[in-house]
């Protein structure tokens, strides 16, 4: 009766676009009757937080690489095949090069707007990576994958590979000579596997580097397979969102068991619609006022040749830097041969990185914590300084590494002795993470316990009143509510083995007997992580 | 915000206003009685204890607000008293709150429009309240509870010139793409190709960041800011649900026959095991085998052959004796070969005489002794060949010291001294440069006395 009243009034008061809409939403919707889908999506809440928006970043920046990648399929020719150039930028006329590197100068030279879709492309392409890369941080800081969101941690982390990968097979594409020299390196790295090494390269490569017709396997690689398997994953990843629904910051009013937010219609689609555009507009800019991979610059790629101070795109450049500043370690062992100085840097050492990036959770919920309980409240990276504390181990490693890529252009810059630059960043490889761990455990060790300060004896006034019998105190003004509940929030840090959280049937059962060298180290990583010891607070009670 | 207690006549009576104490114990409904999830907004206020939530308007608003306050109808604000918070219909109320919502917005014109337009809000959000009740199965959980107009949108006034903020920049983002077009077919790419790519980019950026600006402006200044608090759903099985699908699980298993019949699963089990045999087969062709039937991998050797003579890789020109200066160094590949550049590359240098290491050079000869070469083999009247191709991880080693007389590779920073017989002195590489043996025929031309005495290149595993 009620949806019938409605219906009328939407008749009278709308308009011939509304009755459009009305009428083409009933045809679907009288035959598969979406109504109570489309209700509760249109009624879904989400929590605003300018963090939360790193994600939505990385996924439009997605739409727009693949809009302007269909673009760029239309003109670009993925062949080794060599053709003598005779297009409109001439200083390089009469060279030989390949055709894929003739149609990017023609993309860029001859194609109206070619150029800056080129250049939107890859900024698209540079954006989603940094806003995945990003992402992830947040996720990891505040303890957004515990869970139930583990599944989603894994995607994402799948995400971050793959879309590497499809970086790098896109700025190989050009055939120019830096993108030719990264496959170079990465021909070298098949290579040097153990025992298939050889055979890999022939049959990715086709051959001999620079192998027969290999960009035409790297480009349907990279316009179809890459691009196909993240796409599914992005749906994937949306779509367990969308079920689980946001995880949200403590705060007023927030609980684990409800979410506030802004609905999905009409608050979150407008703003949503509006930030897609701000991202595709950023990319438009860039693409048309900031130069980049200007190819014409490095010339075709010819085998000898390499240019130098050459820097690979930004998310290579810890790869890069791995290989730079790794010793020259080679193993001759029964009359075969380990080269440890592609291997261990190139392989091991990223395969290690994301392996353990994928597998944090499990680690923490199965063997650290044991905390089986559903979160749906985020930790603030200071409410969990130990977590913290290994972020910023696993980050700055990725940054040593990442800023040792560019140890030449440092050394140059800064008139230093380039053997330096790199002896500085193979102790810093090792010496910088556990500073950084100490360092950011202590910091939130710090803001903690000022924070249980706050909390038990509100905020300091700066008055100071003096007692009718002569005590001098400093007035305290109660928290104010807003603040108190995020103090509130705060968790209390109990070893796994003193307090057990979430409901009865979620626990594990309790470990039985047998005190085996095992459970002893799990006992201590858990009491470690959960460690709130402040030395200094010890010293003042 | 507008809709929650502070604001009705009689939310002071019902539940203490201000501080933003309940009346009604805190906490959620469970899933299933959003049929009553409107009366109850007192408890979830005192859930959002900020400040700006449990209070509304100055007293004078709020009388303004009862004074306009249709009589009789216990949808909103007023109908939120304890007495009336268990109350499960309110039927006979869905009329009055649609003519109401109408009646308010005639009102909002007037100077009364501030509270007014509180009051359509909660005219509106009680019709939608009355909706759920006849939705009752659909489980959305879900409430306003800060819905607060934005501060455009309080007068008639302010609501039209946020509009024509965002009309503005919805209108700016047409005539930017409308500039997009013109540049595009005004201009030809034969001239300032970087000008009319910026001037594209700028217009097409505008274009985009108009839009998106315009929308912000809108949700911002037009949009209501509401703070919908809706229940999550477990995300995990009840056991009966559980015990269910596990049974028509077994179900399922008993009527394939699986436990009867073993063969069914074993025989599928082969047939899957051996299917993957034909796509492993389809890659196969992908690649020549490493040895290209040869018996030895293609790694290991080059394209040069005894009596193959230098030429410069650019100008592809014959070498002779006293084309290099000293300190100089050209790149050669093997002639008639040119393209094989890949793994035959090599760096022809000229050293100064007194430079030269002989005894790294006898003892790299003394490192084959099947191909008996000898040290001057490789230093031939103080010219050495090294491979281009370094050893680390195969870029081309391309920058050459004078000074120092030493090769760094550009990509990693290997690097080898050259005078003593490419020893790597820094960085990832663990082999010296490969050098070719060479010899200078009677008219003064480089040749090759052969293939390079071993693998060039990086390592693999079967270089040994």
């Amino acid at each position: 009766m009620t949806t019938t009243t409605t219906r009328g009034a939407g008749r009278k008061r709308g308009s011939a676009a509304g009755r459009a809409g009305a009428d083409s939403y009933r045809f679907v919707n009288d035959r598969v009757n979406g109504t109570s889908f489309i209700r509760h999506s249109m009624n879904k809440a989400f929590p605003t937080h300018w963090s939360f928006m790193i994600g939505e970043i990385a996924l439009y920046s997605f739409i727009i690489v693949l809009l302007s990648g269909v673009f760029l399929t239309m003109f670009f020719e993925p062949s080794n095949r060599e053709v003598i150039y005779n297009g409109s930028y001439a200083p390089l006329h009469g060279l030989k090069m390949s055709q894929a590197y003739a149609s990017t100068l023609s993309i860029s030279f001859d194609i109206r707007g070619g150029l800056l879709m080129r250049q939107l492309h890859h900024w698209a392409a540079l954006i989603f990576i940094g806003a995945v890369a990003i992402h992830s941080l947040r996720v990891f800081f505040t303890g957004a994958f515990r869970k139930p969101r583990e599944i989603n941690w894994l995607i994402g982390v799948g995400l971050l590979t793959l879309a590497i990968f499809e970086g790098f097979a896109g700025y190989s594409l050009p055939d120019d000579l830096l993108s030719g020299t990264g496959l170079r390196i990465g021909y070298s790295m098949l290579e040097s596997i153990p025992v298939v090494g050889s055979w890999l390269a022939m049959f990715i490569f086709g051959g001999e580097f620079p192998g027969q017709g290999f960009l035409h396997r790297l480009y349907a690689v990279h316009i179809l397979l890459l691009p196909g398997i993240i796409l599914a994953l992005v749906t994937a990843h949306l779509m367990i969102i969308w079920h689980q629904k946001h995880t949200d910051f403590p705060g007023p009013g927030k609980s684990e068991e409800t979410v506030v937010g802004t609905r999905f219609y009409p608050g979150y689609v407008l703003k949503g619609g509006g930030y897609t555009f701000l991202v595709f507009g950023v990319c438009a800019l860039l693409g048309g006022l900031a130069q980049i991979n200007p190819i014409w610059y490095y010339g075709p790629f010819t085998p000898a040749q390499v240019s130098a101070g050459s820097q690979p795109d930004f998310y290579m450049g810890f790869l890069e830097g791995s290989l730079r500043i790794m010793p020259g370690w080679e193993w001759h062992v029964w009359g075969q041969t380990i080269p440890f100085n592609l291997l261990i840097p190139g392989l091991i050492l990223p395969g290690l990185m994301f392996t353990s990036m994928a597998l944090y959770p499990f680690i923490e919920r199965k063997w650290i914590t044991k905390d089986n309980s559903y979160h749906e409240l985020l930790d603030r990276p200071r409410d969990n300084p130990t977590r913290t504390g290994i972020g910023w181990m696993g980050l700055s490693f990725y940054l040593v590494l990442l800023v040792a890529g560019g140890n030449d252009i440092i050394a140059k810059t800064l008139h230093i002795s380039l053997y330096a630059t790199t002896w500085i960043f193979r102790f810093a490889i090792i010496l910088v993470p556990p500073i950084a761990f100490y360092l950011a455990k202590r910091v939130c060790l710090g803001l903690l316990s000022r924070e249980e300060d706050e909390h038990h004896h509100g905020i300091e006034t700066g008055t100071i009143k003096r007692l009718p019998h002569g005590e001098v105190i400093e007035v305290h003004a109660p928290v104010p509510p807003a603040r108190a509940a995020v103090l509130e929030a705060t968790p209390d840090g109990q070893p796994a083995h003193i307090a057990q959280v979430g409901e009865p049937d979620e626990r594990e059962p309790a470990p039985v007997g047998r005190q085996t060298v095992l459970t002893g180290a799990r006992e201590r990583l858990s009491s470690f992580f959960y460690e709130r010891e402040d030395p200094e607070r010890e010293d003042d009670r | 915000m507008t809709d929650d207690h502070g604001t009705g006549p009689d939310a002071g009576s019902g539940s203490g206003s201000g501080g933003g104490e309940p009346a009604a114990p805190a906490g959620m409904p469970p899933k299933g009685e959003a049929s009553t999830a409107w009366e109850d907004q007192g408890s979830l206020v005192e859930r959002l204890r900020s400040p700006g939530h449990g209070r509304r308007g100055s007293p004078e608003a709020a009388s303004g607000a009862a004074s306009e306050a249709p009589s009789g109808a216990p949808t909103g604000a007023a109908s939120r008293g304890p007495a009336q918070a268990g109350q499960p219909s309110l039927a006979g109320q869905e009329t009055s709150a649609e003519e109401r919502a109408g009646d308010l917005r005639r009102r909002m014109r007037g100077p009364a429009g501030r509270n007014a337009r509180t009051e359509l809000d909660r005219a509106l959000i009680s019709r939608r309240a009355d909706e759920m009740r006849g939705l009752t199965e659909i489980e959305d959980a879900q409430r306003i509870v800060l819905h607060e107009p934005a501060q455009a949108q309080l007068t008639d006034q302010g609501e039209r010139s946020a509009a024509r903020k965002v009309a503005g920049w919805f209108l700016l983002s047409a005539a930017a793409t409308v500039g997009f077009c013109l540049l595009y077919a005004l201009t030809s790419t034969r001239r300032n190709l970087a000008m009319q790519n910026q001037l594209l980019g700028l217009t097409l950026g505008v274009a985009l960041l108009a839009i998106g600006i315009g929308a912000i402006v809108w949700v911002n200044q037009i949009l209501p800011h509401e703070q919908a608090v809706q229940m999550r759903e477990p995300l995990h099985p009840t056991p009966e649900e559980r015990q269910a699908v596990e049974l028509d699980w077994a179900k399922g298993v008993e009527e394939t026959g699986v436990t009867r019949r073993k063969v069914l699963l074993g025989s599928l089990g082969i047939s899957m095991g051996v299917l993957p045999l034909a796509p492993l087969f389809l890659l196969r062709d992908l690649g020549p085998s490493p040895t290209g039937g040869a018996g030895r991998s293609v790694f290991t050797y080059t394209a040069w052959r005894k009596g193959m003579r230098f030429v410069e890789y650019d100008t592809r020109l014959p070498v002779k004796l006293g084309d290099i200066e000293v300190g100089s160094l050209l790149t050669i590949v093997p002639e008639g070969h040119q393209d094989a550049a890949a793994d035959s590359a090599v760096m022809l240098i000229r050293l100064r005489p007194d430079s030269v290491n002989v005894a790294s050079f006898d003892g790299y000869a003394a490192k084959f002794p099947k191909d008996g070469y000898r040290g001057s083999d490789f230093v031939n009247a103080g010219h050495v060949a090294y491979s281009k191709v370094c050893t680390h991880a195969g870029c081309p080693v391309s920058l050459y010291e004078q000074q120092l007389e030493q090769f760094l590779c550009p990509c990693h920073q290997s690097t080898f001294e050259a005078y003593r017989a490419g020893r790597v002195i820094f960085g990832p590489a663990a082999r010296a440069l490969p050098m070719l043996p060479f010899y200078v025929d009677s008219e003064g031309f480089f040749r090759a006395k052969g293939d390079f005495p071993e693998p060039v290149g990086p390592s693999f595993w079967e270089r040994g």
